[in-house]
C-alpha cells in the first residue's frame, strides 16, 4: 500500500501549500490537490500519459456531480437569506422574541436551539439548519448580549445536532443503505443522542452571558428593529411561515398523502418570493446575484470536495486510509472510530460516513455483536463532527457568515470543548449499545 | 474590467468550455453506447420489449429487450435479471453469457442483462470507476460492455426527494408475511435504486416503471422462478450467498447445499429475504406474485470500501491489494469471502452465477416436475475458473 | 421530463447565469474565478442534460 500513501501526501500537501502558502480558496487548492494526486497515483499505476489526463478529466468533473444539487439547496437558501435580511424581517423577529422572552434566559435559549435545529431535523442537513433557521436567529442572539462568536457556536452546534435528530438523518440513512439495514426504530436513540447535548450546549455557551439580561438597557439598541415591526406590523413573518409551513407539509406529510417533494431549494426560492412582497423593497437583480455571490466560496469547496473524493477513491487514497484505522488494534477501534470519521468529515461529513462509517457499523454492530439501530446512530453523531472539521467545516462556515465572524476558526476553537464531549457521549453510546436498546422502537 | 482580468477571465473561460465539451462527449458517448448482444448461434427465438408489459415505460430509455429462449418441449419458466446494479459487473456478464449459451430443451428461459439499462449509461460519481470494460473473444474480437452505477441516472429521474417512502402502488400482496409491513423509509438517492423500487408503480419514477414491468411480466406470463444476479462487497456480510424468498427456501436450500456444494464443491451460503427490508426482488416479487423469488450474491473488490486502485483490472481481475491486508488482519474477520489467493476474478464470479441459477433451476424441476425447465450447454464452473477468461464464452 | 425537473433546470439556469455574470464583472482575483468556472462546468452539463 505504499504507493497509496504516497499519494496521500501529494494530495494533501499539495492541498495544504495551495491554502496555507499560496492563500488560495479551498475549493481551488482541491481542484489542484486532486489534480496533482490523480497525475501521480495513476501514472505511477502505470498509465500512460494520455489515458491519465483523459481519465483524471472524466473523473473530476464526474466528482463534482456528487455535490450537484446540494450546491443548488445553498444557492437558494442564501437568496432566502439575503431576502429576509433585506426585507427587515429578521429585525422584526428579533425584537419580537427578545420582547415576548426576555424575563425568562435559559428558556429563550432553548427555545432558540430548538429553532436551529429544526430544519435540520426535516432535512438531514446542517447546511440547512445553519442557513435558514440559524440566520434567523443570528440577531437574536447578538441583541441578547452574545458576542457573535458565542451566537455562531451555539449556531453551528445546533445545525449538527439538528442534521442528526429525527425525523431525518441523513448520515445514518447513507450507512443504512451502505449495510443494508432499514431505517426503523432511529427515533429513540436518536432523541437520546441530540435533545440532552442541545439543552447542555445552549445553556453552557450562552447562559453565562444572558442569565442577567436587562431589557430595558436593551431596548435603545432594537429601536431599528421595533420600528420595522411597527412599520409592516405582521405581513413582515409570513416568509417564516411559508418556509416552516412548506417544510413541515413536504418533509412530514406529503410522501404519506401521494405528492412529491419538492425540495428544499424550491422550499427556499418560494419563501424569498414571498419576501419580495412582505417588507422592505427588494431588487431582484441586484439581490440574487450577490446572495449567490456570498455562495460562491462554500459551492467552490464542495465542487473540490467531489473532485477531491473521486480521485481519493480512483488512486486507491481511501482503501489505504480505511485500512490504515482498521489495522489498529481492536481495542483502539474506539478512539479510531471518533477520530478518522471526524477527521474523515474535514473533506466530506456524508463522504466520511459511506467510507468509514460503513465499516465501523459492521464492527460494531456485526463483529461485535452491539445493537445496530443504536451503533449506526451513534456513529452517524460521530460523523456530524465532520460539518465541523476545517478546511471545509461547512457548518462552522456558515454559522460564522451568518454572525459576521471573520475566521471561522474562532468559531470552531469556541466548540471545542461541546465537540469533545459529543465524542465523548456517541463513543459511549457506541460501545454500549446494547445497554440502549430499550430506545429503540417502531 | 482590466485588460489583464479580462485575459484572464478569457483564458479560464475557455479552460472551463474546453472541459465542459470534453467530458460532455464522454458522457454522452457513454449514454447512448449499446452493447451489441449476439444471438446468433445461440438459443434466443424471439425478443420483445419490456414496455409490452408497462405502457408507461414505451417510448423511454428504460425500455429494454426481453430475449427468451424457448425450449422446443413446454415446460417450466425462468426470468434472469442482469446489470439490476449496473456496478456489479458479474451479475449483467452472467446474463448476457446465459442468454448466449444456455440451449433450454424443455420451458423457457428468459433474460434481460440490462434491466437497469439507465443505470449502465453513467458511472457513480466519488466512486472513480471504470466506464468500460472489454474482453476478447475466441475469435479475436473485442467486445465492450458497461460498467455503470448503482443507480439510474439522474438525467432520467431529478432530483431526488431527501427521504424516498417505498410504497407497493397498486399491488395486492399474494403471500406477504404476518407482521410485515408494506411501507418503508428509505436515503432519497434509493429512488434510483432498482433493486428498491419493486413492486413498483406504473407511472412513477423511470425506475419504478422497469420494476413495474417485470412484476406485471411475472404476473402475466405466470413466471415459475425469477433470479436477480448482484454482488456485493467482500466485507458485506451477506456474501457468497443466494437470498430466498421463504416459499423458495427450500429450492435454494436443495441447490446450495446438494448440488452446488456436495456434487461441485462450490460453497454457498443461503439466507433468508428479510421480511421488512422493502423494495427487493427478492421480498417483493415473492409477496406480490407466485414466483419463487431468489437472488445470487458474490464478492466484488471494485465496489467495496476497503479497496485500492480502481480500474478496468480490479473490475476483471479482483487483485487488490487493500483486501489482501484486510484478509489478514483480525484473522480475517472482516471479510466474508475467502480472500487468502489475493484476488476473486470476474471469471469466478461469473461462473458461481452460472452454476447457480442452473443448480436453481434444476432443483425447481426436482420439486415441482410440472415446472421442469431442461437446458444443454450449460458452460462448465470448473472450466471457466481455470480459463480465468471469461471473454472465452462470448460470441 | 416533470414539472419538478423542469423547476430545478431553471433554479440551476439562474445559478449558472448569477455565477456567470458575478465571473464575469465582480470577481478580480485570478483563484475566484477559477472557483466560479468550478460551478459553472457541472451546471453545464446538468443544463443540456448530458450527465
Amino acid at each position: 500500500m505504499t504507493p497509496y500513501l504516497i499519494t496521500f501526501l501529494v494530495m494533501v500537501g499539495v492541498f495544504m501549500f495551495g491554502c496555507f502558502a499560496l492563500k488560495w480558496p479551498v475549493g481551488v487548492s482541491m481542484l489542484a490537490a486532486a489534480l496533482c494526486g490523480a497525475l501521480e497515483g495513476m501514472l505511477a499505476h502505470g498509465k500512460g500519459l494520455g489515458e491519465t489526463l483523459k481519465e483524471a478529466a472524466r473523473m473530476m468533473v464526474e466528482g463534482e456531480f456528487g455535490y450537484v444539487d446540494t450546491i443548488l439547496t445553498i444557492a437558494c437558501a442564501m437568496i432566502f437569506m439575503k431576502v429576509i435580511e433585506d426585507s427587515g424581517a429578521l429585525d422584526a423577529l428579533s425584537s419580537l422574541l427578545i420582547e415576548k422572552f426576555h424575563k425568562v434566559p435559559a428558556v429563550l435559549l432553548i427555545l432558540i436551539m430548538f429553532i436551529i435545529m429544526f430544519p435540520g431535523m426535516i432535512t438531514g442537513s446542517s447546511t440547512a439548519a445553519v442557513l435558514s433557521a440559524g440566520s434567523i436567529m443570528a440577531p437574536v442572539l447578538l441583541l441578547l448580549g452574545l458576542d457573535n462568536v458565542t451566537a455562531g457556536s451555539i449556531i453551528a452546534m445546533g445545525g449538527l445536532l439538528g442534521m442528526i435528530a429525527p425525523p431525518v438523518n441523513t448520515a445514518a440513512l447513507v450507512i443504512c443503505a451502505g449495510i443494508d439495514v432499514p431505517y426503523v426504530g432511529f427515533t429513540g436513540p436518536l432523541l437520546l443522542l441530540t435533545f440532552p447535548l442541545a439543552i447542555l450546549f445552549v445553556l453552557l455557551l450562552g447562559l453565562p452571558k444572558v442569565k442577567n439580561l436587562d431589557y430595558e438597557k436593551l431596548k435603545p439598541a432594537l429601536e431599528k428593529q421595533d420600528a420595522t415591526r411597527r412599520e409592516y406590523g405582521v405581513k413582515i413573518y409570513i416568509p417564516f411561515f411559508v418556509l416552516v409551513v412548506l417544510m413541515i407539509f413536504f418533509k412530514v406529510i406529503a410522501q404519506r398523502i401521494g405528492v412529491e417533494d419538492i425540495g428544499m431549494p424550491v422550499i427556499f426560492l418560494i419563501s424569498a418570493i414571498v419576501g419580495f412582497f412582505t417588507g422592505r423593497k427588494i431588487n431582484p437583480l441586484k439581490a440574487v446575484p450577490e446572495a449567490i455571490r456570498t455562495a460562491t466560496p462554500v459551492m467552490a469547496i464542495l465542487m473540490g470536495v467531489g473532485m477531491f473524493i473521486e480521485i481519493m477513491t480512483a488512486t486507491g487514497v481511501r482503501g489505504f486510509i480505511v485500512m490504515t484505522c482498521l489495522e489498529i488494534p481492536e481495542v483502539l477501534w474506539i478512539i479510531a472510530c471518533c477520530v478518522s470519521i471526524p477527521l474523515f468529515g474535514a473533506v466530506s461529513s456524508f463522504g466520511a460516513c459511506s467510507v468509514l462509517g460503513v465499516p465501523f457499523a459492521y464492527i460494531y454492530g456485526t463483529y461485535l455483536n452491539g445493537n445496530v439501530v443504536v451503533c449506526l446512530a451513534a456513529i452517524s453523531l460521530i460523523a456530524s463532527v465532520g460539518d465541523m472539521m476545517p478546511p471545509t467545516a461547512l457548518a462552522g462556515l456558515f454559522a460564522a457568515q451568518v454572525t459576521n465572524v471573520k475566521q471561522y476558526t474562532k468559531i470552531l476553537k469556541k466548540c471545542i470543548v461541546p465537540i469533545l464531549i459529543l465524542l465523548v457521549w456517541a463513543g459511549f453510546v457506541l460501545v454500549k449499545s446494547k445497554a440502549f436498546s430499550w430506545a429503540v422502537f417502531g | 474590467m482590466k485588460k489583464k482580468g479580462l485575459i484572464s477571465t478569457c483564458i479560464i473561460l475557455a479552460v472551463a468550455i474546453f472541459m465542459a465539451v470534453y467530458t460532455g462527449i464522454s458522457f454522452n458517448k457513454k449514454r447512448n453506447f449499446v452493447e451489441d448482444v449476439v444471438t446468433e448461434g445461440s438459443a434466443v427465438t424471439r425478443t420483445e420489449k419490456l414496455s409490452t408489459y408497462n405502457k408507461y415505460l414505451a417510448n423511454t430509455f428504460g425500455d429494454v429487450d426481453i430475449y427468451v429462449l424457448e425450449g422446443e418441449e413446454p415446460g417450466g419458466s425462468a426470468l434472469i435479471l442482469g446489470g439490476t446494479h449496473a456496478n456489479e459487473p458479474a451479475g449483467h456478464m452472467a446474463a448476457v453469457i446465459i442468454l448466449e449459451q444456455f440451449k433450454p430443451t424443455k420451458g423457457t428461459v428468459y433474460v434481460i442483462p440490462d434491466i437497469c439499462k439507465s443505470g449502465l449509461s453513467h458511472n457513480d460519481p466519488l466512486e472513480g470507476t471504470p466506464q468500460y470494460l472489454h474482453f476478447a473473444t475466441k475469435e479475436g474480437n473485442t467486445r465492450t460492455f458497461h460498467f455503470g452505477s448503482r443507480a439510474s441516472n439522474p438525467i432520467d429521474q431529478w432530483p431526488d426527494p431527501d427521504t424516498y417512502l417505498h410504497t407497493s402502488g397498486d399491488w395486492e400482496p399474494l403471500h406477504l408475511a404476518e407482521g410485515a409491513n408494506t411501507t418503508q423509509t428509505l436515503s432519497g438517492s434509493e429512488v434510483r435504486n432498482q433493486n428498491r423500487c419493486y413492486p413498483g408503480i406504473a407511472d412513477g419514477t423511470l425506475t419504478e416503471r422497469v420494476s413495474y414491468a417485470v412484476t406485471n411480466m411475472i404476473k402475466t406470463l405466470k413466471i415459475d422462478m425469477v433470479v436477480d444476479l448482484h454482488e456485493s462487497s467482500p466485507e458485506y456480510a451477506v456474501n457468497n450467498a443466494i437470498v430466498a424468498h421463504e416459499r423458495a427456501m427450500e429450492i435454494a436450500g436443495m441447490s446450495a447445499a446438494i448440488t452446488l456444494d456436495a456434487e461441485q464443491g462450490i460453497k454457498i451460503k443461503v439466507e433468508p429475504s428479510p421480511v421488512n427490508l422493502r423494495g427487493l426482488t427478492h421480498r417483493e416479487l415473492g409477496d406480490y406474485t407466485d414466483t419463487f423469488a431468489l437472488l445470487c450474491e458474490v464478492g466484488n473488490p471494485s465496489q467495496g470500501r476497503f479497496r485500492g486502485f480502481t480500474d478496468e483490472e480490479l473490475a476483471i481481475t479482483g487483485k487488490d491489494p487493500c483486501y489482501k491486508v484486510a484478509s489478514e488482519i483480525h484473522e480475517g474477520k472482516l471479510l466474508y469471502v475467502d480472500y487468502s489467493s489475493g484476488d476473486f476474478p470476474l471469471s469466478l464470479r461469473v461462473a458461481r452465477h452460472i452454476t447457480t441459477v442452473a443448480a436453481l433451476i434444476e432443483n425447481m424441476g426436482y420439486d415441482y416436475p410440472d415446472k421442469e425447465i431442461l437446458i444443454d450447454n450449460v458452460p462448465d464452473y470448473q472450466e471457466m475458473v481455470e480459463a480465468d477468461d471469461i471473454g472465452l464464452w462470448l460470441r | 421530463m416533470t414539472l419538478t425537473t423542469i423547476i430545478y433546470l431553471v433554479i440551476a439556469a439562474i445559478v449558472f447565469l448569477s455565477v456567470l455574470y458575478n465571473m464575469l464583472t465582480k470577481e478580480e482575483r485570478v483563484v475566484d474565478k477559477i472557483a466560479c468556472a468550478m460551478i459553472l462546468v457541472p451546471l453545464a452539463l446538468r443544463l443540456l442534460m448530458i450527465k
